[in-house]
């Protein structure tokens, strides 16, 4: 398959790790930790494990998973608010599929419509403003979450459904940004990071400048990573061979997809229909300024959080969850307490056993679990 | 800096200046001067308003605990914030000297 095959060639695979395993003995020796990279992007986190890159890889790179999984990072609260508006009277409550299994504090939207409500699958939230056309008595509700690479469609559906004329459609906005959260992550004082692979998809929307502070000002390198095997070790080389180097710049791995000023028209839409919120609350990693974006009061009549009463309250995750830390990176997922027990992608406890991007459901459905679990009891005794 | 006005929308901080670290050293030594003062203000204040109306009530504690009762809530509950502290250990004796 063009464009697939190309970087999924093994040859080339094993050309690139015989690179990586240089570089790396030249950059290991008298170091007292492994190299930490962050993959920012969940897209990279599920690709890192699908193609058992990590096992590849020399034991002396580390990959850290990133809060790029915006079904991962939507707190407990917000999903109760969804599960609101979805049990009004009237409402079509619609979303996309990873979001409707994400716990609440009491149920999830899957559950909300085992229990009566109207909650539907979309593809895209054209799909949603198709049904507000249906059913012009129904009021329709459009669960918009996602970073910066899903705010376009989002905002080109509020654009279309402005002049259609349609007034039973809304959208229930969730939409948050990625560059204040690697900001934050660059703040915190508990992570020590060696390079980032920068999220590819985006990037496409928002382009590559808007990382420069990270080089310039963090002195860390950031490569935006493809979402092949090949892209992300060729990414993963990159990143190592500026370490070496001594070099801190923003290099663009994905030339074939994102340019470096991003999508005009994409950013035309945001900023048209979109402001961004003062700060946004993050599952496991709290409030952060400037992280979310909601609708301009030109919208109003189109925004969820206007129309209906809901209880936007903060909720804690259960004790048991510990998905604030895989979050930061501070544990792995498989030593968590409830991983593959009580928390499983049938099951699951915490919103990254939900999504394929989530850290925990990619190393449960990829990893080696038996192993896993071996480490974890090795770690406990 | 980032100079595509959506961009700027949306990442304001990408669009600040890098400000002059000694400036904002000297900014917060005079926030925190500033907070001290009103902080020291709003005590004296407070003494030079409310003070009489304190020993009255310490005076009134005092003797009620001395005969073995009872005060009133309220007084008790103003006096406990401000002298938690001291009450702590003999509790007449003190209520007494917050009185003097």
């Amino acid at each position: 398959m063009q464009y697939v095959d190309e970087f999924r060639d093994p040859e080339k695979a094993a050309s690139l790790l015989r690179a990586i395993e240089e570089l790396t003995r030249t950059l290991a020796a008298g170091r007292d930790r492994p190299l930490h990279i962050m993959e920012v992007c969940g897209g990279h986190t599920h690709s890192i494990f699908r193609y058992g890159i990590s096992n590849m890889l020399p034991p002396e790179i580390e990959f850290v998973h990133g809060p790029g999984c915006p079904v991962c990072v939507l707190p407990m609260g917000r999903v109760d608010d969804c599960v609101a508006i979805a049990e009004t009277q009237g409402v079509i409550f619609t979303t996309f599929g990873d979001a409707m299994r994400v716990p609440g504090s009491k149920k999830s939207l899957l559950q909300a419509k085992a229990d009566g409500a109207d909650v539907r699958m979309v593809y895209s939230p054209l799909d949603a403003l198709a049904l507000a056309r249906a059913n012009p008595e129904r009021e329709v509700v459009f669960f918009g979450l996602g970073f910066e690479t899903t705010m376009p469609s989002t905002a080109f559906t509020v654009l279309r459904a402005e002049s259609e004329g349609l007034t039973n459609f809304s959208l229930f906005c969730n939409h948050i940004t990625i560059i204040p959260t690697i900001k934050a992550i660059l703040d915190s004082p508990d992570l020590h990071l060696d390079g980032f692979l920068g999220p590819g998809h985006v990037s496409m929307v928002i382009g590559t400048r808007v990382y420069d502070f990270i080089a310039k000002h963090y002195k860390r390198p950031l490569v935006v990573a493809g979402f092949e095997p090949l892209d992300v070790l060729h990414s993963v080389w990159l990143v190592l061979k500026q370490i070496a180097e001594g070099r801190c710049e923003i290099e663009n791995q994905y030339g074939r997809i994102v340019p470096q000023d991003g999508n005009p028209a994409a950013l035309d839409a945001i900023a048209q229909v979109f402001e961004l919120r003062e700060f946004f609350e993050w599952r496991g990693l709290g409030s952060i300024d400037h992280s979310g974006v909601r609708m301009r009061d030109a919208y109003a009549r189109f925004d969820a959080e206007r129309k209906f009463a809901m209880p936007s309250l903060q909720i804690a995750d259960p004790k048991s969850c510990q998905c604030g830390e895989v979050l930061k990176g501070v544990i792995k997922p498989w030593q968590c307490k409830v991983y593959g027990s009580a928390c499983t992608p049938q099951m699951p406890l915490g919103a990254l056993m939900v999504s394929s991007e989530g850290a925990c459901a990619a190393y449960y459905q990829y990893g080696d679990l038996e192993g896993l679990r071996d480490k974890r009891a090795a770690d406990a005794a | 800096m980032i100079e595509d006005v959506r961009l700027q929308a949306l990442y304001p901080f990408l669009a600040s200046k890098r400000r002059d670290e000694n400036a904002i050293v000297t900014m917060l030594a005079e926030s925190v001067a500033g907070k001290a003062a009103h902080h020291v203000s709003i005590f004296a204040s407070f003494f030079t308003t409310h003070g009489e109306d304190v020993a009255a009530a310490a005076r009134t504690i005092a003797g009620t605990y001395r005969k073995g009762g009872r005060c009133d809530v309220a007084i008790y509950h103003i006096l406990w914030d401000l002298m938690h502290t001291l009450l702590a250990n003999d509790r007449a004796r003190l209520a007494d000297e917050a009185a003097e």
